[in-house]
């Protein structure tokens, strides 16, 4: 392990994966009990489109990546408030014409840009200190707005009506969690890559929330196995010579069957 | 005249459909009112007018006082990570407001309130694994932990066994003779008649409006229901029976 850590790209790509894993199956609790797990690969196809735009006009991806991921989550939560759609169709709608613009941006261009096969599956080995900064960045912010409004957050979810009733805005914090899953993933998008980000987000806290009843448990337990699956996974596709992000995902999905097998709250569901 | 509830000329519309028209009503402090109409009657509309979820297209809605509001009994995931405790907390975070988290006294109310209730052992049981009329009793001590004066509940017995029907209706009694004013949304009127100090008929607008024993009668409700209906006492309970209009 020190030897691998010894190459200043190893030890970026160790902190970028913890990084990631840890924001990703933290934000990823929020999005499985809102049930928008396929929002999560819509916003991640919106920022592909915005960073396949950047490449085009020779300016840096990120910016313009984290754009379109909030400008696709935005339309998302206004298209489902407004009730006239259900809400998997403007997620479907964002999901297909943002990879189109992307495949349209990567066709306009006059030679082809090898990042765009990065942000498509993920490069972590090529994070840069600042990537892993925005990281950081990133990480702050979710941590700093679930911490501060995880009453209000926990209350809309479960129930907006009532959290209206009680005046608490339910509405407010619905956006600004949209918001924060759009940050994640756009500052995730380099490391994991579009395909995997979603996995990213969904398999850790789907595998906590079939071992939990509490809700911070299931936080606790979430981030656990986003950890814990990027250090190993990571560590596979070392030794084994294989995609890092694959690996990844394949660890994370190993625990969620597990998690399945061995599910308490299944056993307890057939006793009642 | 000591009202806590006053609609004048209420109207509410989606998009081009009216949902409920002119609705004058005044609620006095102590009164446990029963709505009750057809489908779609806009009984729920009401509700939410009231309790200030929806602001009516046309009219003036004043309430004078807390509520507390219970909402129609959903199918919720088994797997819900909350637990009775967690819910019933929630009903407090409105006293609380932004930023502030739930300190000693609110979690001295909430097992107050399930003691009162004869719930405290259900405090730390997963929501989803209740019975119908146990989670019910949740949502009822959940509008209760934030001490309203004015508890608003749709159709709180619906779909909810006979045992479970009359516990939450015991449950209702208890909190209006504490002083609570009460209004409910109801398609079956038999369990809570005897208590109601009134009742409203509605569809879309209000067909009548009096005291139970007054207002009860097979005329209005046949023409509420579109239906024959047939009414009849026993052990002072006022009981409605509506007919199948298919069997006529």
């Amino acid at each position: 392990m020190s030897s691998i850590l010894a190459y200043e790209f190893m030890k970026r790509a160790f902190i970028a994966s913890v990084l990631v894993g840890g924001i990703c199956s933290l934000i990823g609790v929020f999005v499985i009990l809102r049930g928008l797990s396929f929002m999560g690969a819509g916003i991640a196809h919106a920022s592909f489109a915005g960073a396949t735009l950047g490449m085009l006009l020779n300016l840096p991806p990120f910016p313009f990546s984290l754009v379109f991921a909030l400008l696709g989550a935005l339309f998302v939560g206004w298209a489902e408030k407004r009730g006239e759609l259900r809400s998997d169709i403007p997620v479907g709608i964002v999901f297909s014409s943002t990879m189109a613009l992307a495949i349209l941006f990567a066709g306009l261009m006059r030679r082809y840009d090898p990042r765009i096969l990065g942000y498509l599956f993920g490069s972590v080995l090529s994070v840069s200190w600042s990537d892993v900064i925005f990281l950081l960045v990133t990480g702050f912010l979710v941590i700093a707005f679930i911490s501060l409004f995880y009453k209000e957050i926990v209350f809309a979810i479960f129930d907006r009506e009532y959290a209206d009733i009680s005046r608490m805005k339910p509405d407010l914090f619905l956006h600004l969690l949209l918001i924060a899953i759009a940050l994640v993933i756009a500052g995730s998008l380099k490391t994991v890559g579009v395909i995997l980000v979603f996995a990213e987000i969904v398999t850790p806290a789907a595998a906590a929330y079939e071992l939990t009843h509490s809700m911070k448990a299931l936080i606790l337990l979430s981030v656990t196995f986003g950890i814990l699956s990027s250090v190993l996974g990571l560590l596979i596709s070392l030794f084994f010579d294989i995609p890092s992000g694959a690996s990844i995902v394949l660890v994370v999905t190993f625990i969620f069957f597990l998690s399945l097998i061995f599910s308490p709250k299944r056993r307890r569901l057939k006793e009642v | 005249m000591d009202w806590v509830i006053k609609l004048e000329n209420v109207t509410v519309k989606d998009r081009d459909k009216t949902i409920i028209e002119n609705i004058t009503l005044e609620v006095e402090r102590g009164e446990w009112v029963g709505v009750i109409g057809p489908n779609g009657a806009g009984k729920t509309t009401l509700l939410k007018v009231i309790a200030g979820r929806i602001i009516p297209d046309e009219g003036k809605v004043e309430v004078r006082g807390s509520i507390g509001y219970v909402p129609q009994l959903k199918k919720i995931d088994e797997f819900i990570p909350l637990r009775v405790y967690d819910v019933v907390l929630m009903g407090r975070y409105g006293r609380l407001g932004f930023l502030k988290r739930p300190g000693k006294e609110d979690k001295r109310k909430v097992l107050e309130v399930l003691e009162r209730m004869e719930m405290e052992g259900y405090a730390a049981e997963p929501l989803g694994l209740l019975s119908g009329g146990e989670r019910q009793k949740v949502f009822i001590a959940r509008a209760l932990v934030s001490e309203p004066e004015i508890l608003l509940l749709d159709e709180p017995t619906t779909g909810l066994d006979v045992q479970a029907q009359r516990e939450i209706t015991g449950l209702i009694r208890k909190i209006h003779e504490d002083g609570v004013t009460v209004v409910m949304v109801t398609h079956d009127l038999n369990p809570v008649s005897p208590y109601l100090t009134r009742v409203v008929y509605m569809k879309k607008k209000i067909f009548a409006c009096g005291e139970p024993s007054r207002v009860l009668s097979p005329e209005v409700l046949s023409k509420l229901y579109n239906a024959p209906v047939d009414v009849f006492e026993r052990n002072g309970h006022i009981c409605v029976i509506v007919e199948d209009a298919h069997y006529e």
